[in-house]
């Protein structure tokens, strides 16, 4: 059973029920390098995996923005 | 190439130079490698060595970005006491290789030297960065 959910305001069709946790898997998205909002709210990362996505949901992810010049 | 107003830079520079002892940064918001925007961040780390965007900030800042039509451009920062050159932990946290990384050195205060550059898996690129 597919469900729609909105990735950083562009529509796309999960082919399967998920959690956050496989989505990031499947994006080759490393966990500890991303912010991730769900439905207006940040969620931890330790819900990830316990956080299963909804027809409607709405994910942001962004990435650390960082640096500078400490090596 | 990433292109950049006048007027902008001088935004950039000058919020570097208010900044200081610590590192400024922000996100850089255009149409094709123009910048029409800048967005001027909190440095969450408030430190000389380095910065780090707040999370909610950097959302608020990305969806605005999207919704006014425009893509983020690039991410700026500055050194305040090295080259305009990414360091390791630049690299190390460059996940946006289709975005430009702008740094502004402000080794030399008098005449803070402004570099752009890709960031792609581990390897940097300089470009152009024309200032109209």
């Amino acid at each position: 059973m597919s469900l729609t959910v909105y990735i950083n305001g562009k529509k796309e069709e999960l082919k399967e029920p998920m959690t956050v946790s496989r989505l990031l898997e499947l994006k080759h998205i490393r966990p500890e390098v991303v912010t991730v909002e769900l439905n207006e709210r940040i969620i931890a990362r330790t819900e990830y995996q316990e956080t299963a996505l909804k027809a409607g949901d709405r994910l942001e992810f962004v990435y650390y923005m960082g640096g500078g010049n400490a090596n | 190439m990433l292109r950049l107003k006048k007027e902008l830079l001088a935004q950039i520079i000058k919020q570097c130079i208010k900044e200081l002892p610590d590192e400024a940064c922000g996100i850089l918001a255009g149409r094709e490698g123009v910048v029409e925007k800048v967005y001027e961040m909190t440095n969450a780390d408030k430190s000389p060595a380095s910065y780090l965007m707040e999370p909610r900030e950097q959302l608020r800042v990305i969806k605005e970005i999207r919704n006014s039509g425009l893509e983020m451009a690039g991410i700026y920062h500055s050194h305040v006491a090295s080259a305009a050159y990414p360091s390791s932990h630049d690299v190390e946290l460059a996940f946006y290789p289709d975005a430009s990384y702008v740094i502004v050195s402000l080794k030399d205060r008098d005449n803070p030297d402004v570099r752009s550059f890709r960031i792609k898996e581990g390897r940097i690129l300089q470009e152009e960065l024309k200032i109209d």
